[in-house]
């Protein structure tokens, strides 16, 4: 057991694609701490390396172009029941790194322990097997049970995402359900082996509003009743609001900053996290204020701004910015963001809470 | 307010094969089901929805991508369903439109200049230099560099083809845009300047949108008013302030609450109105009220009797037995 | 309170006043496309030209070419020279190829047969183009009863076997005068063109629904210009590559009509016939019917590895 109820501590983690153009640095030295029984956010646009960094941790990097070319994935090693594989000592004693260990043992962390939601749930489903087999055959696969105990437990889940009549929808195809329905069947299916750690990609991306309405209502009622942490991927800084305790917001396959969720909504310490906001409408707004934009595109991986990534399109960006990268600081109590603006000599900015 | 375009009873229903591969038999999809709504000149209509409730089939039959099964659409006092190809083809670049992905809406082997450039072309509008010229300014309008005529669409980013895009739909001055979800495949910090463009363009070339989202708090923002449409029909038009203040139909009212709001403060708190189940078949809806079988309120008269639009005062409509 | 803030700066920059000012904006630079161009075209060359073995059987095709074409120019024999007193000679350095029973030139009939199998080659991938894209665009494109009636023709004539083409045409054409070569030639132009207006049927059919083809139609293009110029440009991947394997099937399809005598016939020269007649003395000359075969087996092969280097290099698919 490690003493910091940390169940995932991704460090330094560096992950390239390797293509003919150059070499992408999809994600860069990332550094992110999943503490157990939390639900984190990670906000980003496409290109960020939001989802690059979870498949990273889940191995599943396609080799070549794609190449984990450092850091760790140190995972909670009494969870995984791998005490011969702990570190003995340091400040990750006890945990156990993903990245080192050897293919089969990393298939049983799989699905065992963490589990993974996709954005495209028809994609993810094999359509010429039924529900059930799909949904037992992790189970029997990782030795936790035997077939007739799959069947049922599975049943047990379809009905706790609420599909109604589980018994008989077990024996439907993919193509039988509604696109709800197949998301709260992966749903079912990356929680049947009891996972410490689910990642949630885009799980409500390709839904419509009202149903992905009912999607985070059953997440969140999951959150409440199940002992697993979740990572919960987006795009869109409203889907996260109303679920995470912590959000992370990630440019250019960095962070760029991080802190509890109410903070950052309140407090935002970074350019790119306050754009983000008053970019979109909010329904609630009284009158309909213009937009303001954060100008221009997301950097080109391939040749990416010398200096702070997100300089060229920040508003307040100063010479240092376009000099040197800024380091994550901290901010607050757990509130780390990477800007220049954080600095004692840096100007004041509106709105603009500045510590440091 | 002067009415540039008038639907009326508008329905396109699509033939499709229910009887599986091996068998053929024929069944209508009912994609547009009666519906009926203007557009002043000037203003910006916003049309939401969710997955086939028939708000794209609106806007391509309203372009004349597909021929209408009846109904009329009227614009500028012209029936567009009863002219001739040619004379269609001449009022369609008054009409134009803006595609929601902007990876699949420019063709891949056109330079940029040659796709800003080819309504020009097809209707022999200027000399080759003043073609040339037109495009350059268009590029600026839309806020691209002009040297990049050349380049292929596969070399801009996301927010750069679907100016694009706009680009081309402004080459032929138009006066009706019909923005289908044009920013629903964007990246959000794009969305915004995307949307404030779209505010410029209409009120420097005083263009009417008719924008087609299922975002709504992104049409709340850029609409002057809005129809919402459910399985083919429309079952609520107000202004855009209204309608979210004081929504009638409870499928508004499910919308409307389903919507997340960037607010952990309130979103932790909010009590949702869960819609249950799915969708209907748009091949086989539900009798009388099409939204009854999702409806909390849904009472034995919705399955008999089908509600009509009615006008609750200052234009508010509303299609609902027990709305009053 | 949280943890004090250590800022770190790169090593040897130490930061003054000017480095807090706001920076000097430079708006140009926002929509400022960094990449190289690339067009479609140079990326599939770049990732042809790392397929060796298509490399290799685009030069082996050239070669045929050149070969073909001025072979028989510098060839000092004529491919139907006889000369009888000089009849089945091993290779040597005066024929390489040695000489076949009426004391022919191996070499330059060869060479001369890769004329015939050029020809036929050219003449399909012509009626690929001509008849074979445009059938099928129109068919997709317009779809409904026009497609069906189309392609009912063309399953009509897939089941006709070109072996009963040629039988047909010999003896319609029998003492009329008529080269065999052009029976061959009718009969390649009736069925090659058939995988093709498929392929591009299929191609049409998705693309006709992606969106820039229906933006085309709401700027008012006509109906041709959407086919020609929108749609069938954006098939162009699939097409050449039938275009690659289907070449390679009629030429061989050529040789095997000669060999089996209803080709081209002496003194004509082409791969079938001179392994037609290798094949008769192939037990004590068996050159005359290795080098027609080796010819044919590597113009086979030099079509088929570009034909799979292309399908790997075009396929959208592959794109990143």
């Amino acid at each position: 057991m490690n003493e910091n109820n940390v169940l995932m501590r991704i460090q330094d983690l560096t992950t390239n694609f390797h293509t003919y153009a150059g070499v992408v640095h999809a994600v860069d030295k990332m550094t992110l701490t999943v503490p157990k029984d939390s639900v984190v956010g990670i906000v980003g646009e496409s290109g960020s390396g939001k989802s690059v960094t979870m498949m990273s941790v889940m191995r599943l990097i396609p080799n070549p172009p794609g190449r984990i070319e450092g850091g760790h994935v140190w995972f909670d090693g009494a969870a995984l029941g791998m005490p011969d594989r702990m570190e003995k000592d340091g400040p990750n004693k006890g945990m156990v790194d993903l990245l080192s260990l050897p293919g089969d043992a990393m298939m049983k962390v799989r699905g065992r322990h963490i589990g993974m939601i996709f954005q495209d749930p028809m994609v993810s489903l094999n359509p010429v097997l039924t529900i059930g087999l799909q949904m037992t055959e992790s189970m029997v696969a990782h030795g936790l049970a035997t077939n007739e105990e799959a069947w049922k437990r599975a049943v047990e889940m379809l009905a706790l995402v609420g599909i109604p009549n589980p018994e008989e929808r077990m024996r439907d195809y993919p193509h039988q359900y509604s696109g709800g329905m197949r998301q709260r069947v992966m749903i079912a299916m990356a929680l049947s082996c009891s996972p410490e750690l689910v990642i949630a990609d885009e799980p409500t991306t390709s839904l419509d509003v009202t149903v992905q309405a009912q999607i985070l209502e059953l997440m969140k009622e999951l959150k409440a009743k199940l002992k697993s942490s979740i990572i919960i991927i987006s795009h869109d800084l409203s889907i996260v609001a109303g679920i995470a305790d912590k959000v992370v917001v990630m440019y250019a396959g960095r962070i760029l900053e991080e802190a509890d969720v109410y903070d950052l909504y309140e407090k935002p310490g970074h350019p790119y996290t306050m754009g983000l906001m008053k970019s979109v409408p909010r329904l609630d707004a009284e009158n309909r204020e213009r937009l303001v934009p954060i100008e221009g595109s997301p950097p080109d991986l391939l040749a990416p701004p010398v200096g702070c990534k997100f300089a060229p399109r920040c508003k307040y960006a100063m010479n240092i910015c376009r000099e040197q990268e800024p380091p994550l600081v901290t901010v607050g109590e757990g509130h780390r963001a990477r800007c220049f603006l954080h600095h004692p000599t840096a100007p004041a900015v509106p709105g603009f809470v500045k510590v440091g | 307010m002067e009415t540039i375009l008038k639907v009326e009873h508008l329905k396109k229903y699509f033939a499709i094969n229910v009887g599986g591969p091996f068998a053929r038999h024929m069944a209508s999809l009912k994609a547009v089901d009666d519906v009926s709504f203007e557009v002043g000149r000037g203003e910006t209509l916003g049309l939401v929805g969710e997955t086939g409730c028939g708000k794209t089939t609106v806007g391509r039959t309203i372009v004349g991508l597909y021929a209408p099964t009846a109904g009329t659409i009227t614009y500028c006092d012209e029936n567009l369903c009863a002219l001739s190809r040619e004379a269609m083809r001449k009022v369609r670049s008054k009409l134009q439109m803006i595609f929601q992905d902007p990876y699949a809406s420019l063709n891949p082997r056109m330079t940029v200049g040659n796709i800003i450039e080819e309504p020009m072309d097809i209707f022999n509008i200027g000399t080759m230099a003043e073609r040339r010229e037109r495009v350059q300014e268009l590029l600026r309008t839309v806020g691209l560099n002009p040297e990049h005529t050349n380049r292929f669409p596969h070399e801009f980013s996301g927010g750069q083809r679907q100016r694009i895009g706009i680009a081309r739909a402004l080459a032929m001055n138009p006066e009706f845009i019909v923005a289908d979800e044009p920013i629903s495949a964007l990246d959000v910090s794009i969305q915004a300047q995307i949307v404030n463009m779209l505010e410029d363009l209409q009120q420097n070339l005083g263009l009417t949108y008719l924008f087609i989202a299922h975002d709504l708090a992104m049409v709340k923002h850029i609409s002057d008013r809005v129809l919402v449409a459910y399985l083919g029909k429309i079952v609520e038009v107000d202004e855009s302030n209204d309608i979210y203040k004081h929504p009638l139909h409870p499928y508004t009212k499910a919308l409307l609450s389903a919507v997340p709001i960037p607010d952990p403060r309130i979103e932790m708190q909010r009590q949702r109105i869960v819609l249950k189940g799915d969708l209907p078949s748009p091949v086989n809806p539900p009798s009388g009220c099409h939204f009854r079988t999702r409806c909390p309120i849904a009472q034995p008269i919705c399955a008999e009797q089908e509600p009509e639009l009615r006008d609750m005062g200052s234009g508010h409509m509303v299609s609902c037995h027990f709305v009053s | 309170m949280a943890a004090p803030t250590t800022w770190q700066f790169k090593e040897g920059v130490t930061p003054d006043a000017g480095s807090f000012v706001p920076a000097p904006k430079n708006s140009g630079e926002l929509e400022q496309i960094t990449g190289r161009p690339t067009t479609y075209w140079s990326d599939a060359i770049r990732r042809i030209r790392r397929n060796k073995l298509a490399v290799v059987g685009f030069w082996i095709i050239i070669a045929l070419f050149v070969i073909a074409i001025f072979g028989p120019m510098v060839s000092p024999y004529s491919y139907e020279d006889q000369d009888l007193e000089n009849t089945f000679q091993s290779p040597t350095l005066q024929h390489p190829f040695g000489t076949d029973q009426l004391g022919r030139d191996q070499m330059t009939r060869v060479m001369y047969g890769s004329r015939i199998s050029l020809a036929v080659g050219i003449v399909c991938a012509a009626l690929n183009f001509l008849i074979g894209v445009t059938y099928g665009g129109i068919s997709a494109y317009f779809g409904g009863r026009v497609d069906d009636i189309m392609m009912r023709i063309v399953d009509i004539l897939y089941g006709i076997p070109t072996l009963i083409i040629v039988i047909l045409l010999t003896v319609l054409f029998k003492d009329k005068g008529v080269s065999p070569l052009v029976n061959v030639f009718i009969a390649i132009g009736l069925t090659y063109w058939l995988p093709m207006a498929r392929i591009v049927r299929g191609e049409i059919l998705s693309l006709k629904e992606r969106e820039f083809a229906l933006a085309a139609k709401t700027i008012g293009a006509p109906n041709n210009r959407i086919l020609f110029k929108h749609l069938i440009p954006n098939a162009m991947g699939p097409i050449i590559v039938t275009v690659t394997l289907e070449v390679p099937s009629a030429i061989f399809t050529e040789a095997f009509l000669s060999y089996i005598g209803l080709g081209v016939s002496a003194p004509v020269a082409s791969w079938g016939v001179l392994a037609s007649d290798g094949t008769e003395a192939i037990r004590s000359f068996p050159y005359l019917v290795l080098f027609p075969a080796l010819a044919i087996c590597l113009t086979m092969f030099a079509f088929n590895f570009l034909g799979d280097g292309l399908r790997d290099a075009l396929d959208p698919r592959l794109r990143q």
